[in-house]
């Protein structure tokens, strides 16, 4: 089979859309008489006429109330084409079933009953097909036989289909009236419509474009990471063409660059990653990938955003306001996420999106999320990158599709508005009193290389100086302030990020902060520098080798990160980037802790000492 | 990329995605043509290895040629194989038709390999295009601790983004293959090379469309003995594939009675 094209029915209940796929696929010879006679049977059973809608509707609970309950799907095979009809429920109860069915097509047939017309449930239907990504639709015009196959109503509502599916962004393809029940135009063309000399719907399904391929810039979406022969291979799938062995890639959003080693396939094979192919990844370094990154050309990156403006379906039982939280899987990535606004819903009778505070069951509208941790996003329709959904209590309530979206908070909150407030009280006034000058000693380097040891010993003895000296330690902060930061990259540099931002505070209080933390990251250290602008600033590199950490694992974690218990542990399965030039190194490994200590309180002494002394501690 | 392999694709990252997000999590094999193609793509997933169990639900009657066949691809696929052998027929629901009562054994032995394995997921290889009930199902389908399937709320699903998260006693049912037609699943096995039951290929003028157990499932008639045979004859066919599975055809809801009270 070269090509199968999902065709969705949408539209009103009632309005014939299971009877019109069993009668395409009955007069197209697609029905096998072993079912024919199955559902005659079932008929005759139940007292009522030939049913051909029961070809779809097959639970029991359909069938006796004559209403689709679940999606359905059904298959034809005509002439060269082949498709799938998906049978898409019309009752606003199951709109949720109408979304499942609708997001598996490309094309959709909008079924509308001639006497009734369309209803809200209909245009509904239409905005959804637009926001599930559906670009044209066919109008069939069924039941033609209740309004006297009437020409003046069949041009009536084709000119208000035009209209309506004008307004809701969709393309009409084609306006065929027909009678599902008996077949008139929707594969045999029928006598009944002296007006109509059209093709019949199966003739108009049958020149729909086949779905071409999107132009997208090559991009791969992590969506595991799996160790295999001491290689990290990343799992995940391809939009677009062009990823292939060699090229080099930046890692959205954490922005790191590598070139792609091997492309991984069972059984192996090299060639280029397509639009659409599920494979494997291994990078020409080790840098930390997570579930949810994205890998793209480096020239030809999207950009990772946590302020997004979308157009939204909601389908939750409860209502959907600002300030609610949600989680937000947009891509491989999943990110807690706020409503910051909602921005208005849409009237269906008019089409026009009216204010409204809330999103209710069935509603479609615009609403503003920011998320947690900024996410890869694309505004391009035809990227998964645009599209989301949304969950609450592990169920998904909606989903949608980015319209906008703005940089990670931290490099656009900063607004214009805001400056620093000067102090009456200086660094100066403070360090005189203090009798040492205020700072961050920031104390970097590998698990249990002894950082928090040396870290409390050097806090003590500046102490009993008389110092006002204060110890920061990582772990700590990982209970309250970070509690909220995991170990990924962005969260390990947000969380070196917050730490330094701390300790810059105190340091402008006037103490001598003493920080212990990994910090694995060069750049996260940097923002920690220059975050302390009125004190004095100090890296120092406590050094050992892994070996040596590993030998001493006071908490146990080389050996549940070596037995994968934790994932992502800096120095067994994720990297330590050596300080390039660090004020101090520290050598743990030979040196004893005392020995260690010494020459640290010697070399802060002399760098943070102003040769006053303050009175109360001295001598101790 | 052509059919087939978008296909292949999709439910490799359906495979992927349950194994992420859905722990501990199990696959039911019944060496039929669907489930060991599920088989191959989930090595394929996992690049050349399967990293969860894969169980049988064994009733002592499917047929020989099936038999030896799991043995055969057990050591050649490396699989962490259990078999699970399905409680006898007096343990189910006796008001079932007769051949639903076969058929029914398997619901419970799912139920007790999900007991004993405490699976939060499960991954078979069902299709929409095999039965009118099964058109109707999800990616990811709930079901409660009965093992009842609540087909008049299924969770919403699109754009690949399903409900994965497991509620008390819940599990889900993880379907990789449910888009997949008939004829795919033999073009994709002639195209890979996949090995299949020789039962399937005519003999005497019969073949099995769909291997169950051997008690409660009929040949058709067809002159189908190659694989390329096979696939010619469904271009042209409409037949329904499951015409010989007789738990289907007893009686108008036979089939959905047994999938609502958790067959597969």
């Amino acid at each position: 089979m070269k090509h199968v094209q999902p065709v969705v029915f949408a539209g009103q209940v009632d309005h014939g859309k299971s009877t019109l796929i069993a009668r395409l696929v009955l007069d197209a010879g697609g029905f096998p008489e072993q079912r024919y006679a199955e559902l005659e049977a079932a008929c005759a059973r139940r007292g009522v006429p030939f049913e051909l809608s029961f070809l779809l509707d097959a639970l029991q609970s359909e069938r006796d109330q004559a209403v689709t309950i679940g999606s359905s799907f059904l298959w034809l095979r005509a002439g060269e084409r082949a498709f799938a009809f998906i049978d898409a429920p019309g009752h606003s109860e199951f709109l949720k079933n109408m979304v499942s069915a609708a997001s598996a097509a490309s094309a959709a047939v909008i079924v509308v009953d001639a006497q009734e017309g369309f209803t809200d449930q209909t245009r509904r239907h239409a905005l959804l097909l637009v926001l599930l990504g559906i670009r044209e639709a066919i109008v069939a015009v069924n039941k033609m036989d209740a309004v006297s196959f009437s020409e003046v109503r069949y041009r009536a509502l084709e000119s208000e289909a035009r209209t309506l599916l004008k307004r809701a962004g969709l393309t009409l393809r084609d306006c065929v009236p027909v009678v599902a029940r008996d077949g008139d135009n929707v594969v045999r063309p029928s006598k009944n419509f002296a007006f109509y000399r059209g093709p019949t719907l199966l003739q108009v399904l049958s020149e729909l474009a086949q779905p071409s391929v999107p132009d997208l810039s090559p991009a791969f979406l992590v969506q595991d990471v799996y160790r295999r022969n001491g290689q990290r291979v990343l799992a995940g799938f391809a939009e677009g063409d062009g990823l292939e062995e060699g090229a080099r890639i930046v890692v959205m959003p954490s922005r790191q660059v590598a070139a792609i080693a091997s492309v991984k396939r069972f059984p192996e094979d090299s060639r280029p990653i397509e639009d659409g192919e599920a494979c494997g990844l291994v990078l020409d370094r080790p840098l930390y990938v997570d579930a949810g990154d994205v890998i793209a050309l480096v020239d030809r990156a999207p950009e990772a955003a946590s302020s997004l403006e979308a157009a939204a379906f909601w389908l939750g039982s409860r209502v959907l306001e600002i300030g609610d939280r949600v989680t937000m899987r947009l891509g491989t990535r999943e990110v807690p996420a706020v409503v910051t606004q909602v921005k208005g819903s849409i009237d269906l009778t008019e089409l026009v999106q009216r204010s409204a505070s809330a999103l209710h069951a069935g509603d479609l509208g615009e609403i503003a999320l920011k998320t947690d941790l900024p996410v890869v996003v694309s505004v391009n329709r035809a990227s998964g990158l645009s599209r989301f959904a949304l969950y609450r209590d592990g169920e998904i309530c909606g989903g949608g599709v980015v319209l906008e979206a703005a940089a990670p908070a931290i490099e656009k909150k900063i607004s214009t508005n805001v400056r620093v407030e000067q102090h009456f009280v200086g660094p100066a006034a403070r360090a005189a009193r203090n009798g040492h000058a205020a700072g961050v000693v920031f104390m970097t380097g590998l698990p249990a290389s002894g950082k928090s040891t040396l870290g409390k010993l050097l806090e003590m003895r500046l102490f009993e100086r008389g110092w006002n000296a204060y110890f920061l330690d990582g772990d700590t902060l990982r209970t309250g302030l970070c509690g909220d930061l995991g170990f990924s990259q962005q969260e390990r540099y947000e969380n070196v990020r917050r730490v330094g931002e701390v300790a810059a505070l105190f340091a402008d209080a006037g103490c001598l902060v003493v920080v212990a933390l990994v910090a694995p990251l060069a750049d996260a250290r940097d923002a920690a520098r220059t975050a302390c602008k009125s004190g004095i600033f100090t890296e120092i590199y406590v050094r050992a080798p892994v070996s040596v950490c590993e030998r001493r694992d006071p908490k146990g974690h080389y050996r549940r990160a070596r037995s994968g218990e934790i994932s992502e542990f800096t120095g067994v399965s994720s990297v330590y980037e050596v300080p390039q030039n660090p004020e101090l190194i520290v050598d743990t490994e030979s040196a004893t802790i005392d020995e260690s200590l010494t020459g640290l309180l010697e070399a802060v002494i002399a760098r943070y000492s102003t040769g006053e002394r303050s009175s109360s501690m001295q001598g101790r | 990329m052509d059919r087939l392999s978008r296909l292949e694709s999709e439910s490799i990252s359906i495979v992927r995605e349950a194994y992420r997000r859905v722990k501990p999590l199990g696959m039911l094999w019944s060496v039929g043509k669907d489930s060991t193609a599920l088989l191959w793509l989930t090595r394929k997933a996992f690049l050349g290895e399967i990293p969860f169990p894969v169980a049988m639900l064994d009733t002592s009657l499917e047929f020989p040629e099936v038999y030896a066949l799991r043995y055969r691809l057990i050591s050649e696929f490396n699989l962490d194989f259990h078999n699970e052998l399905c409680p006898p027929e007096s343990d189910v629901d006796p008001t079932l038709p007769p051949a639903g009562r076969a058929a029914a054994r398997k619901s419970e032995g799912l139920k007790a390999l999900l007991r004993r394995f405490r699976w939060n997921g499960v991954l078979l290889a069902i299709r929409r295009d095999e039965q009118a009930t099964r058109a109707k199902e999800r990616v990811f389908s709930p079901r409660s601790a009965s093992g009842r399937w609540e087909f008049r709320d299924q969770p919403p699903e699109f754009w690949g983004f399903y409900k994965t998260e497991v509620f008390d006693g819940e599990h889900l049912r993880i379907h990789p293959m449910l888009g997949w037609t008939e004829l795919d699943v033999w073009e994709y096995t002639r195209r890979e090379g996949i090995p299949y039951c020789s039962l399937y290929l005519a003999s005497e003028g019969r073949r099995f469309r769909s291997l169950g157990e051997s008690n409660i499932t009929t040949p058709v008639e067809s002159e189908a003995a190659t694989l390329d045979a096979i696939i010619e004859e469904l271009r042209d066919s409409n037949a329904p594939e499951r015409a010989g599975r007789a738990m289907d055809h007893e009686s108008e809801d036979a089939f959905e009675r047994l999938r609502v009270s958790g067959y597969m």
